[in-house]
C-alpha cells in the first residue's frame, strides 16, 4: 500500500509539475508575443517597403524553388516567381529529379537552352545533368537546374551551390507569395537590429486551401470549408502569431518555415547546407546555423521573425495525408534534438541550449508520449477508485477555458493587425473549431505524433516523406510530392 | 513632460485602467479567500465566503485562474468583434478621407495651371469644414506629405500656407509630442519638408530614441531641415547606423543636400566606421573620385562593411598604374568579394602583360567564382589568350571557360 502510494505521489507530483510548466510556458508566449507584436507594428507601421527598392545597397537574393512532379502547375508557379520584382534578384528552380514531364514542359515554355555554367560544388549533391537559361530576355534572371532526385534538402543545396547571391530565400514552388513579401523579409538583413547580424529571416504562413487564386495571387481570402482544413488555419495563427513571435522576442527561435524563409548564403555554405539525412531539414538548418554563430564565429545575431502574411500554402485536407506530415515533423524533431543533444541545457549556448531547446524536448517532442502516459495513469486511478471527480472536472473546465482564451487571443490578433478572415460568421466558425480542435483535432495530433516516434524508435524510418497529395491551385489536377524519399 | 501627459491623456488613461484592472484582479484574488476585508474605514464582505472557506489553496487558485480564462475569453471575443466591424468602419473613414483629400490637394497645388480653377480662399473654405476632427486633420497631413513626397515641384509655401490658415499647427504639435510612434513619424515628415521652425531640439532627441524607426525618421528630417552644421557630428550621435539607416540617409542626402552642403572629407575621416561607409558612398554615387586617396584610407578599417564600399569604390576610381600596382599587391590578403572587385576594375590596366600574368594566376589559383571573372576579363581583352584555358587539366579551370564563353559569347 505504501508503495502504492509513493508511486501515485511520484506521478501525481511529475504531472502538476509538467502542467504548471506548460501553464507558465503558455501565459509566457501569450505576453511575449503581444510585447513582440506590439513593437514589430509601431515600428513597422508607416514604413514604406517599396522604398527599399530605391535603395542602392542592397543585398543580393537566389529564389531558390525546388520542384518534383508539378508539371501541371510548373509554368504558372514559376511565372509568379519571376513576376517578384527586386533589383538583384535570381530565380533557380531546382527539378528534382521529376519522373512527369515537368522538365520538358519547363523548357518549353520558358526557351530554356543547357548552358556550362560553372558551379561551386562547395555543398555535396546528387548529379546535376544540366543547367538551363532562357534565349528570351524577359527571362534573364530565370536559372533552372535540372538534377537526379535527391529530395527537397539535397535540391535546395543544390540550388545553393549555383546560387552566387548574398542571400537565398527557400520557397515551396507551388506556394503564392505576397507581393511585398520579399521586401519584408530583407528589411531584417537591412535593419541589424542592436547591431546584430541577421543570419535568417522567415514569416507568417497561412493556409490557401480554398482561396481565390489569379495569376499566382490571392485575390480573395476564404474560410476553409473542411473542418480538417479550418483545424489547420486555427493552428497556424497560434504557432506564427503567438509561438513563434514569443520565441522571436527572447530570440530563441529555433524554426524558419521550410516552405518560405531567407538566409545567409555564405553562413549556410560554410555549415554544409541542408543536412540530407533528416526529414526536419528546416529545423536542423536553424539549429546548425545557430550553434556554428556560437562555436566558430563568436559574433553577435539573430534569427529574425516577421508576423506579417508572406506565403501561403495548401495544407493536408486528408487526415492520411495529415498523419504522414504530422508524422514527418515528428520525425524530423526527434532526429534534430538527437542530432543537437549537447546544446540541451548547455549554458554555452545561452538562451537557446537553456530554453529554447530544453521546450522543444519537454513541450514538443516528449508531450504527446507524457500525454499518453498520463491517459492511461487517469484509467488506472479511476479502476481503482482513486480519482476525485470534482478535482477532475475543475482541472478539465480550467484546461478548456484556458485554451480557448489561448486560441482567442490568436484570432483576435489575426483580426486585430492583418483583418484577412471576415464577417460573423467566420468568428463564430472558428470559436466554434477552437472548442472541437480539443476533443476532436488535438487527440488525433497526439496520435500521428506518437506514430512519427513509434516510426523513428521502433521502425528506424527517419528519412521517409510519404506521399503528399495537392491539388494544384490554378488547375483541378493532383500532382505528388515527397515521393522522391520513398524511391530511394 | 507636460506636453507628453497633456498631448497623451487617452494613452495614460489606458495604461491606468489596465494597471487597475490588473491590481483589481489580484485584490478579487486576496478578497474571494477572506471573509471580509476592511478598506478606507469600509468592510467589504465575502458574499461567496460560504463556498470559498472549504477549498484548499489551490482549489481556491485553479477555480479563479479558470474565472479569469473564462472572462479572458470574452474579452478576447468581444474585442476581436470591436476591431472586425468598427476599426473596418474607421478605415472605410480613414480610405474616404484620403481618396477626397487626395484629389482636392491635387487641384489645390495646381490650381494656377487648371482652367476654371478654384482659388486658394474656396480650397481652404473646403477644408476648414471637412478637417475638422482630429482623425480628418491627422489624414489631410499624411496626405500633404504623399503629395509632396511624389511630385517633383517643391509646394512647401503653398502647404504651409494651407496649414497656418487652417490652424494645424497644434494637430502637428499633438502627433509631435504623441507616446505613439507612428503618430511621431508622420509628424517629423510634415515638419522636415515643410521646414516648420522650432522642433529641432525635440527632434535631436527623438535621433536617441530606442525605436530604431523612429530614431531614423527623426535622422531623416534633421538632414532635411538642412540645420545640419556639421553631418558627421550628427551622424556619429547615432545609436547603430544600420544598412537600413544608410541607404535611408543616402536618399534623402541626394534630394537635399549639395555638394558644397557636404564636408566629405570629415565623413571619410570619421572614427565612426559606419559615418565613413556614409562618406564613402556619398562619393561613389556623386562620383568625386578627387577623394580617391581617403577612400585609400579606409580599406584598412576594421569594419567589413566600410572595408567592401571603400574597395568597390576606390576600385571603380582607380586610373593610375599607382592605382593597380596598389590592388595587384593587396591583392592575396582580401576578401573574396573584394578580390572580385579588383578583378572586376583591371580591364582599363593599359599594361596588359602584367594584366593576363596576374590574371592567369588568379585563373589557376583562386575561387571558382574568381576565375570566371578573370577569364571574363582576359575574353574581352584579347580572346586568342582565352583558347588555352579550354584544354587545361584543371576541371574548374575547364568549367569556368565554358561558362564565359556559353554565357558571355553566345
Amino acid at each position: 500500500m505504501i508503495i502504492l502510494f509513493t508511486i501515485t505521489e511520484i506521478f501525481n507530483n511529475f504531472f502538476l509539475t509538467y502542467a504548471l510548466i506548460l501553464f507558465a510556458a503558455y501565459v509566457s508566449v501569450a505576453i511575449l508575443s503581444t510585447i513582440e507584436l506590439r513593437f514589430y507594428l509601431k515600428k513597422n507601421k508607416y514604413f514604406d517597403y517599396n522604398s527599399i527598392l530605391s535603395y542602392k545597397e542592397l543585398p543580393s537574393i537566389s529564389i531558390i524553388a525546388p520542384a518534383f512532379n508539378e508539371e501541371a502547375s510548373i509554368v504558372e508557379n514559376i511565372r509568379s516567381l519571376i513576376l517578384i520584382y527586386y533589383p538583384k534578384i535570381e530565380v533557380i528552380i531546382v527539378n528534382d529529379g521529376s519522373t512527369d514531364e515537368s522538365m520538358q514542359t519547363i523548357i518549353e515554355h520558358y526557351e530554356l537552352v543547357k548552358v556550362n555554367m560553372a558551379i561551386d560544388e562547395k555543398i555535396e549533391t546528387k548529379k546535376v545533368r544540366g543547367i538551363y537559361k532562357s534565349l528570351n530576355k524577359a527571362y534573364d534572371n530565370l536559372i533552372v537546374v535540372d538534377k537526379s532526385n535527391g529530395g527537397k534538402a539535397d535540391a535546395l543545396n543544390a540550388g545553393i551551390n549555383v546560387s552566387r547571391s548574398d542571400l537565398f530565400l527557400a520557397v515551396d514552388v507551388d506556394s503564392i507569395i505576397e507581393p511585398d513579401a520579399l521586401l519584408k523579409l530583407v528589411k531584417p538583413f537591412l535593419e541589424e537590429e542592436g547591431g546584430r547580424k541577421v543570419i535568417s529571416s522567415g514569416g507568417v504562413v497561412r493556409v490557401a486551401n480554398n482561396c481565390t487564386i489569379k495569376d499566382g495571387k490571392i485575390t480573395e481570402v476564404k474560410f476553409p470549408k473542411k473542418l480538417i482544413v479550418k483545424f489547420q488555419v486555427l493552428e497556424y495563427f497560434r504557432a506564427f502569431t503567438l509561438g513563434r513571435m514569443a520565441w522571436s522576442k527572447v530570440d530563441g527561435l529555433l524554426i524558419i518555415s521550410g516552405a518560405f524563409g531567407m538566409f545567409d548564403r555564405e553562413i549556410v555554405e560554410k555549415i554544409g547546407g541542408y543536412d540530407t539525412s533528416t526529414v526536419g531539414e528546416d529545423l536542423e538548418l536553424v539549429v546548425r546555423m545557430r550553434k556554428y554563430m556560437r562555436d566558430v564565429e563568436k559574433t553577435k545575431y539573430r534569427v529574425a521573425f516577421i508576423p506579417d502574411p508572406l506565403c501561403w500554402t495548401e495544407v493536408p485536407s486528408s487526415y492520411k495525408i495529415l498523419g504522414r506530415q504530422r508524422n514527418r515533423w515528428t520525425r524530423g524533431a526527434i532526429d534534430t534534438i538527437s542530432k543537437h543533444r549537447s546544446m540541451i541545457f548547455n549554458p554555452k549556448y545561452g538562451r537557446i541550449g537553456l530554453l529554447s531547446f530544453p521546450y522543444w524536448v519537454m513541450f514538443e517532442w516528449l508531450a504527446p508520449i507524457i500525454e499518453i502516459i498520463g491517459l492511461f495513469y487517469f484509467f488506472i486511478l479511476v479502476l481503482m477508485g482513486l480519482v476525485d471527480f470534482k478535482v477532475f472536472f475543475s482541472l478539465s473546465l480550467f484546461i478548456i477555458s484556458f485554451t480557448m482564451a489561448f486560441s482567442l487571443l490568436a484570432i483576435l490578433y489575426e483580426s486585430y493587425i492583418y483583418n484577412k478572415y471576415k464577417g460573423f460568421k467566420y468568428l463564430f466558425q472558428i470559436i466554434f473549431v477552437a472548442l472541437a480542435e480539443i476533443i476532436i483535432f488535438h487527440p488525433i495530433n497526439v496520435y500521428y505524433s506518437l506514430l512519427g516516434n513509434f516510426d523513428f524508435f521502433v521502425r528506424k524510418n527517419k528519412k521517409g516523406w510519404g506521399v503528399m497529395l495537392r491539388t494544384a491551385f490554378d488547375s483541378k489536377k493532383q500532382t505528388t510530392h515527397g515521393q522522391e524519399n520513398n524511391k530511394k | 513632460m507636460k506636453k507628453l501627459i497633456f498631448y497623451n491623456f487617452r494613452y495614460y488613461l489606458i495604461r491606468l485602467i489596465g494597471l487597475l484592472t490588473l491590481l483589481y484582479v489580484i485584490y478579487l484574488s486576496y478578497f474571494y479567500y477572506h471573509p471580509s476585508v476592511e478598506a478606507f474605514g469600509y468592510v467589504f464582505i465575502n458574499p461567496y465566503y460560504q463556498y470559498t472557506k472549504y477549498l484548499e489553496q489551490w482549489r481556491y487558485f485553479l477555480i479563479f485562474v479558470t474565472a479569469i480564462s473564462i472572462i479572458s475569453f470574452n474579452v478576447f471575443f468581444l474585442l476581436t468583434l470591436y476591431f472586425t466591424y468598427a476599426r473596418a468602419k474607421s478605415d472605410k473613414k480613414r480610405q474616404q478621407l484620403e481618396s477626397d483629400y487626395s484629389e482636392k490637394i491635387v487641384s489645390f497645388i495646381y490650381s494656377d495651371f487648371l482652367s476654371g480653377g478654384k482659388s486658394p480662399e474656396d480650397f481652404y473654405q473646403y477644408f476648414k469644414k471637412s478637417a475638422t476632427s482630429w482623425l480628418a486633420q491627422e489624414m489631410l497631413l499624411r496626405v500633404i506629405i504623399k503629395t509632396q513626397s511624389l511630385v517633383e515641384e517643391n509646394f512647401r509655401t503653398r502647404f504651409t500656407e494651407l496649414i497656418v490658415h487652417l490652424k494645424l499647427q497644434k494637430t502637428i504639435k499633438r502627433l509631435f509630442y504623441s507616446k505613439n510612434i507612428s503618430k511621431n513619424i508622420i509628424a517629423l515628415k510634415v515638419i522636415s519638408h515643410l521646414k516648420i521652425t522650432g522642433y529641432a531640439n525635440d527632434i535631436v532627441r527623438y535621433t536617441k530614441s530606442n525605436n530604431y524607426a523612429l530614431r531614423n525618421e527623426a535622422t531623416t528630417a534633421l538632414l532635411r531641415l538642412t540645420e545640419i552644421t556639421n553631418l558627421d557630428k550628427l551622424l556619429s550621435n547615432q545609436q547603430h547606423l544600420s544598412k537600413l539607416s544608410i541607404n535611408t540617409i543616402l536618399s534623402t542626402l541626394d534630394h537635399n543636400l549639395t555638394d558644397d552642403d557636404i564636408d566629405f572629407v570629415s565623413l571619410l575621416k570619421s572614427q565612426k566606421v559606419r559615418v565613413a561607409v556614409i562618406g564613402v558612398l556619398l562619393v561613389k554615387n556623386r562620383r568625386k573620385s578627387e577623394y580617391k586617396d581617403l577612400i585609400k584610407n579606409n580599406l584598412n578599417r576594421e569594419d567589413d562593411f566600410l572595408r567592401e564600399v571603400a574597395w568597390e569604390v576606390y576600385a571603380s576610381f582607380a586610373n593610375s598604374d599607382l592605382d593597380y600596382e596598389f590592388m595587384l599587391q593587396r591583392f592575396d590578403k582580401e576578401t573574396y568579394k573584394n578580390k572580385l572587385m579588383i578583378i572586376k576594375s583591371l580591364k582599363n590596366l593599359e599594361n596588359k602583360r602584367k594584366l593576363f600574368a596576374f590574371l592567369d594566376n588568379v585563373v589557376r589559383k583562386e575561387h571558382l567564382i574568381l576565375k570566371v571573372q578573370a577569364l571574363k576579363i582576359i575574353f574581352e581583352n584579347n580572346f586568342y589568350r582565352l583558347l588555352p584555358y579550354k584544354v587545361s587539366d584543371n576541371k574548374n579551370v575547364a568549367s569556368a571557360y565554358h561558362e564565359v564563353v556559353d554565357l558571355y559569347l553566345s
